[in-house]
């Protein structure tokens, strides 16, 4: 569905690893969970995070922070016309005591939310960021009405 | 170095019994019982849930006509089910099988955990549940599964997590029920959060 690039982590001691590190591709296990574990056991912690996606960069400071990164992936499928549109969206969330900040990106478009800790903010962008799938889909279902007419 | 999210229906095209990723184009066809028909005389009479179901081409077109996907229906109450209109059978950790289901199908690289997954329709919104048409869905391999309306996106269908893989694979059951004459219209969401 969507190509991924990796994420940099910059950490406490001034070091930088990257996803694609190979000390973070061990036992089979989550890159992202696999340096959080290396953190603790060598008291380090990321104090920023870049990630690119598609058409936008996204860097966010830990500011004393937890931060954290991921991937959301989603398909909306028209089911009278099976006509589908997949949808990727990298976040960073950085986990505040009393709340969580979100930058999320879709590759094009780039927006913040807050939530309460815990509670996901990536699943539902703003009305002003999120992709216009209704717009999208309606589009092709004319062209697939148009070749059906020919 | 790729992620992918998929939706997939388990049926035979000709080649044998597999999972089959449904392209863009391709359609989930509830029809009533009976042979296929994707024209007025197979719709669904109201208050009455699918009988058959079928993937079809933007054509209408039967894609499963060697064998079609299993046809899971709502039973006697939110716990049960039938399958291709057989008895009743209650829900549990292996019934319904999961090749009976659909299937959201992730694959990784490099390898991550799923934090979230989840599945719902929608009408006008988002938020909004379809008009005319209530489609229930239940997380295969739940220790008690539930039929459960999964319209609009409050009310989506949680299917869980997983631990690190580089595959992963969400399984759900779906049936439709229309509560009004006429053809129905409406969009499946799935999501699947990876970290």
């Amino acid at each position: 569905m969507s190509d991924r690039e990796p994420w940099v982590a910059h950490l406490s001691d001034g070091t930088t690893i990257s996803e694609d590190d190979p000390a973070l591709r061990v036992d089979n296990r989550s890159p992202w969970k696999t340096l959080c574990a290396l953190c603790r056991k060598t008291d380090r912690t990321v104090t920023s995070l870049e990630c690119i996606h598609g058409h936008r960069i996204l860097t966010v400071e830990a500011k004393g922070a937890a931060l954290a990164t991921g991937l959301t992936y989603a398909e909306h499928r028209r089911l009278g016309t099976g006509l589908s549109v997949p949808l990727c969206y990298r976040w960073i969330v950085r986990e505040c005591a009393d709340h969580w900040q979100w930058h999320i990106t879709d590759g094009i478009s780039v927006w913040r939310m807050e939530t309460t800790p815990g509670e996901p903010g990536y699943e539902e962008p703003p009305s002003i960021a999120r992709p216009d799938v209704d717009k999208w889909l309606a589009q092709q279902e004319e062209e697939q009405s148009q070749e059906a007419g020919e | 170095m790729a992620n992918a999210l998929s939706l997939r229906a388990y049926y035979d095209a000709g080649a044998g019994a597999a999972w089959t990723a449904l392209e863009t184009g391709q359609k989930i066809l509830f029809q009533k019982a009976g042979a296929f028909d994707a024209g007025a005389t197979g719709a669904i009479t109201v208050g009455e849930y699918n009988g058959g179901t079928h993937i079809v081409d933007a054509s209408d077109a039967e894609l499963c006509d060697t064998a079609h996907p299993a046809n899971l229906a709502y039973s006697t109450d939110t716990t049960h089910y039938k399958k291709d209109g057989g008895v009743e059978t209650l829900m549990d950790s292996t019934h319904p099988a999961a090749t009976d289901c659909f299937n959201v199908h992730v694959t990784c690289d490099p390898t991550a955990e799923i934090t979230a997954a989840s599945v719902f329709v929608y009408g006008t919104s988002e938020a909004a549940a379809p008009s005319g048409v209530t489609v229930y869905a239940a997380k295969q391999g739940a220790a008690s599964p539930a039929w459960t309306n999964i319209g609009g996106s409050a009310a989506a269908l949680d299917l869980g997590t997983s631990a690190s893989a580089t595959t992963h694979d969400k399984y759900f059951a779906l049936c439709a029920t229309p509560t009004s004459n006429g053809s129905k219209t409406a969009t499946l969401k799935t999501s699947v959060t990876v970290v």
